[in-house]
C-alpha cells in the first residue's frame, strides 16, 4: 500500500490508542481531535533518532486527487482555523459543484517527509503538487459522510507571501491509513524543531 | 450591535422521511417533510395560512451559527424543549421582496436535519411544524391561498431545486450527511502558523516562536548544492543534427544464436563518426585502410600503405580523402606523412568542397594549420561551399586551440605568396605569385603576368616539357599539372616521365587567327611572338623552301647584329656557331654553308631595300614584325605539335615506322617528319576528313584531293581531334560535350 512506512505501519494499530492517551492538547468538545502538532510521534524510534532517520525519510502513500480550491484570499484562511469551518467549506463547495463529491480513479503517491508533501504520479515520474513544509497550515483528516466510510484529507496551505490560501483535498484509502499520513506529518513538524536545537 | 443592518432570511428545515430515499436517484416529494408555521389570515379569524420559518439575522454575523441557532429555538416547543440542531446551512436563492418590503431581497436557506424519528410530534399552535412536501406542493402555486406569496415562491422554487439536486450523483446523500462535526478525526496544524488568538496560552513551541518555526522550516528549502548548466545562456546553437543512426541489420530475423555473437574490438568502432552504420563501418574499415590509418594517427601503417602505393587522392565512400580525416582528427604526424610523403595535395577538396585547412581550422588544430599554412602549394585564400575561409570556420566553431589557430591564418596572410617562373621562348622568366597556391588558375596567372589588356589576348600558358607541350585552359590550374606531369606524360606518350620535367611558358595562344595576329602592333606582342616565330624557326618546324629560310635567316641577322656593316660580315663571319642562331638546326649542317653568301647578299641588299623601298625605321619591333610577316605564309606557323606513328609500307613485306609530329593550327593538319623535320603533308581545313579511332588510340585522316587515308597512331589522338574540331569551327564554344582534362582551350 505504500512503500517505505511499511514497517510503521504494521505497528500503526497498537499506536492509534497510544497516540490519543499520548497526545497533550485534547480538545473534549470536538472528541478527541487534537489541534496541535504534538499529537503523535510516529513510533518509540523515531522520537529517539528524531533529526536523522525521521527526517530523511519519505513516507509514501496511494491516495487519490478529489480536487483543490486554490487561491483564495489569505484572510479566508483564518475563518477556516477552526476544523468545522474548514469542513463546512469544502461541503458547500462540493455542494456549489466547485468541487467533486468523490475523486478520480486515478491513485496517486502521496510522500511526507521533512520538506513537506509530495503528490506524484504513480511513477513518481511526475510531480503534480509540491507542498513546502512551511508553506502547509494543517491537514486535516475527516469522513466525506457520504456512508462509505471514505476519509478525506484536507491540505490547507498558503503562499511564501501569505497573500492567499487554498485548500488540497485528497482520498485515503481507508481510515487507517488517513491516520498514519497525519501522523507523519506531525512528526514532520516536531522534527523540524528537534533539529539542530541550539 | 443594534447599529447593525439586519437582512431576512427564510428558513426551509428539511427532513427525509427514512433514509432510503437519500439514496434514491428520483425525486419524490412525499419522501420528505418540511417545517412550516401557521399563522391567522389577516381580518379573518378561521383562515389561516402557512409560511415559511422566517427571521432576521445580523448581515456581518456568521450566518450558520445565526441560523442554526434559530432553528434550535424555533423548534423547541415542538420536541420537548429540545430544539432541532440542523446539520448544515445551504444557501438555495435569493428572491427579491414585494409589498412594503419591495426593493429588498431575502434569501432562503435549507436546513437539512436527520431523518424523521418516531416521537410523536407535539403541536402547539403558532408554533412550527412538519408537513409534508408533498401535500404542500399539491395546492401550492403562486396565487394559492394557502400561504403567503413570498412562501409559495419559495417552495415552488425549493421543490424544482430539490428535484435538480436528485440528478446529482452524490448530492443528496452529501446534503443530509452527518454535521461536520460529526465527521472530523484528525487536524494537524503547522505551528508555524498557530494563530493570533491563542498566542497568549500556546505561543511556544518546544521552545520557539511560531516565526523561528517558520524560518526553521524555510531553511529546508534551501538546497545544498546548486549546479548550474554552463551552457545555458551561451549563444551554442541548439541543432537537432543526428549524430549517428545505428539500424540493427538483423532486426526482423528471429533472435540470433547468442553463443556465436562477439562483440568487435573497440578501435573497430570508436571512429566511425560518418559511417551510418555498423556494417558500412566495418566495410569502411576494411575497404578504406589509408583512410582508417590516417583518422587514427596511425603513422606506421600509413607510411606502410603509402609504400604499397595506396592513392593519396582515393575518397571514401562518404567522399573523403585521407588527409581530410588526419586533418578532422587533428592528426598532426599523419597529415605529414600524407603531405610529404604522400605528396598529398594540400587543397585536395572533399566531396562536400572542403579543404584540409578548414577541417583543421574548424577544428582548432593549430600545429596541422601551421604545417599546411607552411606548404608552398597552400591556397590559403580557400573558400569552402558557403563561400566560407578557413579563418571564418574556425570562428565560428572555437574548437581546441582555435585561438592560437585563428593568430596562425591571420599572420599567414601577412606571408609573401609562394611564386611560379614562367618563362618567355627566348628563356626569359616572370615570377608571378600564387595568391591561392596550387589553386591558382591560369587566369590568374596571366592577370599576375602583368601584360596589356591587349597582349594578354593574344597569349596563354602552356606547360612544356622537353617532347610534350600542352595549352592550358583559363580554368586550369597549372601547378596541378606540373605536379601531376608525369601521370600526363604516360597517359599521353610512350616517353620516360623521368625525363621529361614540365615549365610554364608565355605562349600564342594556338587559336590566334592570323587575320588578327596580323593587327597586331604592340611592340611587346610582336618581341613575344617573335621570339616564339624564331625558337620555331630554329628548332626546325617552321619548314619552307630554303630561299624562305634565307631570308628568315637574313632577317635575323639584321635583327641580332644591326645595319650590315661591310667589315665586320665578311665571309667568315658566318661561322657554325652564328648559323646556328639563324638558321634551323636541321640545315646548319647540310646545306647552310652554301647559303652563307646568299644570306649575306641579303643581309645586304635588305639593308638597302628596308631603307629606301618601304621607308620602314629600323626599329626593333619593325622588324621583328617584318620576320613574322615572312612566317606568316608558312604552313606551320602557329601550330601545335603532337607526336606519333605512322606506318608506311616501305616494301611489300615490311612495314616502316616513320616518327611524326603531327601540327594543329588554324589552317589546317600537317605532317612532318620528326627526325628529318620534312614536311610530308599538309592539308588544309575542307580538303581532308578526320575520325578518332578505337580508344582513342590513332587518328584516320581522309585525304578529299588524292583520296588516301593514312592512320597515326598516337596516345594524344582525342586531343589532336578535339583541337582540329575547334579550330576548323566545328565545335561552338560552349560545346562542352567533349571531356577537357588537360588542354586547348
Amino acid at each position: 500500500m505504500f512503500r517505505k512506512v511499511k514497517k510503521r505501519h504494521s505497528s500503526s494499530s497498537s499506536q492509534s490508542s497510544e497516540i490519543s492517551t499520548k497526545s497533550k492538547s485534547v480538545d473534549s468538545s470536538l472528541g478527541g481531535l487534537s489541534r496541535s502538532s504534538t499529537v503523535a510521534s510516529l513510533d518509540t524510534d523515531s522520537t529517539k533518532s528524531s533529526g536523522n532517520s525521521a527526517s530523511e525519510t519519505c513516507a509514501e502513500f496511494k491516495v487519490k486527487y478529489l480536487g483543490a480550491v486554490e487561491k483564495l484570499d489569505f484572510e479566508m484562511s483564518k475563518i477556516l482555523q477552526e476544523p468545522l469551518d474548514l469542513i463546512s467549506y469544502i461541503d458547500t463547495a462540493q455542494q456549489d459543484g466547485k468541487l467533486p463529491f468523490v475523486p478520480g480513479e486515478e491513485e496517486m503517491i502521496l510522500g511526507v517527509s521533512k520538506y513537506g508533501v509530495k503528490v506524484a504520479s504513480l511513477d513518481q515520474c511526475d510531480v503534480l503538487h509540491r507542498h513546502p513544509l512551511y508553506l502547509i497550515v494543517r491537514m486535516l483528516c475527516y469522513d466525506d459522510g457520504l456512508g462509505a466510510g471514505r476519509n478525506l484529507l484536507a491540505l490547507n496551505t498558503t503562499d511564501a507571501k501569505q497573500q492567499e490560501c487554498s485548500i488540497w483535498v485528497y482520498q485515503c484509502s481507508n481510515a487507517e491509513q488517513a491516520q498514519a499520513i497525519c501522523k507523519v506529518l506531525s512528526a514532520s513538524f516536531d522534527c523540524v524543531l528537534a533539529s539542530e536545537k541550539s | 450591535m443594534g447599529n447593525q443592518e439586519l437582512e431576512d432570511v427564510f428558513v426551509a428545515v428539511i427532513r427525509p422521511k427514512s433514509a432510503v430515499s437519500l439514496s434514491s436517484k428520483e425525486y419524490r416529494a412525499k419522501a420528505y417533510e418540511i417545517l412550516l408555521i401557521e399563522v391567522p389570515l389577516e381580518g379573518k379569524e378561521k383562515k389561516r395560512k402557512k409560511v415559511l420559518l422566517g427571521t432576521k439575522i445580523h448581515i456581518n454575523s456568521d450566518k450558520t451559527k445565526s441560523i442554526l441557532e434559530y432553528v434550535d429555538e424555533a423548534t423547541k416547543p415542538i420536541s420537548n424543549n429540545q430544539g432541532i440542531i440542523g446539520k448544515r446551512v445551504v444557501h438555495m436563492k435569493t428572491f427579491p421582496l414585494d409589498g412594503e418590503n419591495e426593493g429588498k431581497e431575502a434569501s432562503l436557506f435549507i436546513v437539512p436535519i436527520n431523518v424523521k424519528d418516531n416521537s410523536k410530534p407535539v403541536y402547539h399552535p403558532g408554533c412550527p411544524s412538519f408537513y409534508c412536501l408533498q401535500d404542500i406542493m399539491r395546492v401550492c402555486s403562486e396565487t394559492s391561498a394557502h400561504f403567503n406569496s413570498i412562501t409559495s415562491k419559495m417552495l415552488l422554487s425549493l421543490d424544482k431545486w430539490l428535484a435538480e439536486q436528485h440528478s446529482l450523483p452524490h448530492a443528496i446523500p452529501a446534503l443530509f450527511r452527518p454535521a461536520p462535526i460529526e465527521r472530523v478525526k484528525t487536524n494537524v496544524s503547522n505551528p508555524a502558523y498557530s494563530s493570533e488568538s491563542k498566542q497568549n496560552d500556546t505561543s511556544l513551541h518546544m521552545g520557539y516562536t511560531a516565526l523561528e518555526i517558520k524560518s526553521k522550516m524555510m531553511s529546508l528549502e534551501k538546497a545544498d548544492i546548486c549546479i548550474e548548466n554552463p551552457l545555458y545562456g551561451s549563444d551554442l546553437q541548439y541543432t537537432n543534427r543526428v549524430d549517428k543512426v545505428i539500424i540493427n541489420p538483423y532486426f526482423g530475423l528471429g533472435a540470433p544464436d547468442y553463443s556465436k555473437i562477439q562483440i568487435p574490438k573497440r578501435e573497430k568502432w570508436q571512429h566511425s563518426m560518418t559511417s551510418v552504420t555498423e556494417d558500412k563501418d566495418r566495410q569502411w574499415v576494411d575497404d578504406f585502410p589509408l583512410h582508417r590509418s590516417a583518422c587514427e594517427g596511425d603513422t606506421e601503417l600509413l607510411s606502410k600503405l603509402l609504400d604499397t602505393g595506396y592513392s593519396v587522392k582515393q575518397l571514401d565512400s562518404d567522399h573523403w580523402a585521407p588527409i581530410h580525416y588526419a586533418c578532422w582528427h587533428g592528426k598532426v604526424e599523419a597529415t605529414k606523412l600524407l603531405l610529404d610523403k604522400g605528396n598529398c595535395n594540400p587543397n585536395l577538396l572533399n566531396g562536400q568542397l572542403s579543404s584540409p585547412l578548414h577541417f583543421a581550422a574548424g577544428g582548432g588544430h593549430s600545429e596541422i594549420v601551421k604545417l599546411l599554412l607552411q606548404h608552398p602549394d597552400i591556397d590559403r585564400h580557400i573558400e569552402d561551399q558557403q563561400k566560407r575561409s578557413p579563418l571564418q570556420v574556425c570562428e565560428e566553431n572555437k574548437q581546441n586551440d582555435w585561438e592560437e589557430t585563428v593568430k596562425l591564418l591571420k599572420q599567414a596572410s601577412n606571408q609573401p605568396y609562394e611564386k611560379v617562373r614562367i618563362y618567355r621562348m627566348d628563356g626569359s622568366y616572370r615570377s608571378v605569385e600564387l595568391k591561392h597556391g596550387n589553386n591558382t588558375t591560369v587566369q590568374q596567372i596571366m592577370e599576375g603576368m602583368r601584360l596589356s589588356q591587349e597582349t594578354q589576348q593574344y597569349f596563354t600558358i602552356w606547360i612544356c616539357s622537353e617532347n610534350l607541350s600542352l595549352q592550358l585552359k583559363p580554368y586550369h590550374k597549372p601547378l596541378q599539372h606540373l605536379r601531376i606531369w608525369p601521370e600526363i606524360v604516360t597517359d599521353l606518350t610512350a616517353l620516360d616521365p623521368q625525363r621529361e620535367s614540365p615549365q610554364l611558358f608565355l605562349r600564342r595562344d594556338v587559336r590566334l587567327p592570323l587575320d588578327v595576329e596580323k593587327k597586331v602592333e604592340d611592340p611587346l606582342s610582336i618581341l613575344i611572338l617573335f621570339d616564339e616565330a624564331r625558337y620555331f624557326l630554329l628548332k626546325g618546324f617552321l619548314s619552307s623552301p630554303d630561299s624562305k629560310l634565307i631570308t628568315l635567316a637574313s632577317l635575323l641577322l639584321q635583327i641580332i647584329y644591326g645595319n650590315y656593316d661591310s667589315k665586320k660580315h665578311k665571309q667568315g663571319f658566318l661561322n657554325e656557331e652564328n648559323l646556328k642562331s639563324i638558321v634551323p638546326i636541321s640545315k646548319v649542317k647540310s646545306k647552310a654553308h652554301h647559303w652563307t653568301n646568299r644570306i649575306l647578299h641579303e643581309y645586304k641588299a635588305g639593308l638597302s631595300t628596308l631603307s629606301t623601298s618601304e621607308g620602314v625605321s629600323k626599329e626593333m619591333h619593325h622588324l621583328q614584325r617584318l620576320f613574322l610577316q615572312n612566317c606568316w605564309d608558312i604552313p606551320t606557323y602557329g601550330a601545335a605539335f603532337f607526336t606519333g606513328q605512322v606506318y608506311t609500307k616501305a616494301s611489300s613485306s615490311t612495314h616502316k615506322v616513320i616518327r611524326v609530329y603531327v601540327g594543329v593550327n588554324t589552317k589546317g593538319l600537317h605532317l612532318m617528319n620528326m627526325e628529318t623535320k620534312v614536311l610530308h603533308l599538309s592539308m588544309e581545313y575542307g580538303t581532308f576528313m578526320w575520325q578518332l579511332g578505337q580508344a582513342d588510340q590513332y587518328v584516320q585522316i581522309h585525304s578529299l584531293e588524292n583520296k588516301k587515308n593514312f592512320i597515326v597512331h598516337t596516345k594524344q589522338a582525342g586531343l589532336i581531334v578535339k583541337l582540329l574540331m575547334k579550330l576548323s569551327g566545328q565545335i561552338i564554344p560552349y560545346d562542352k560535350a567533349a571531356s577537357d582534362k588537360y588542354a586547348y582551350g
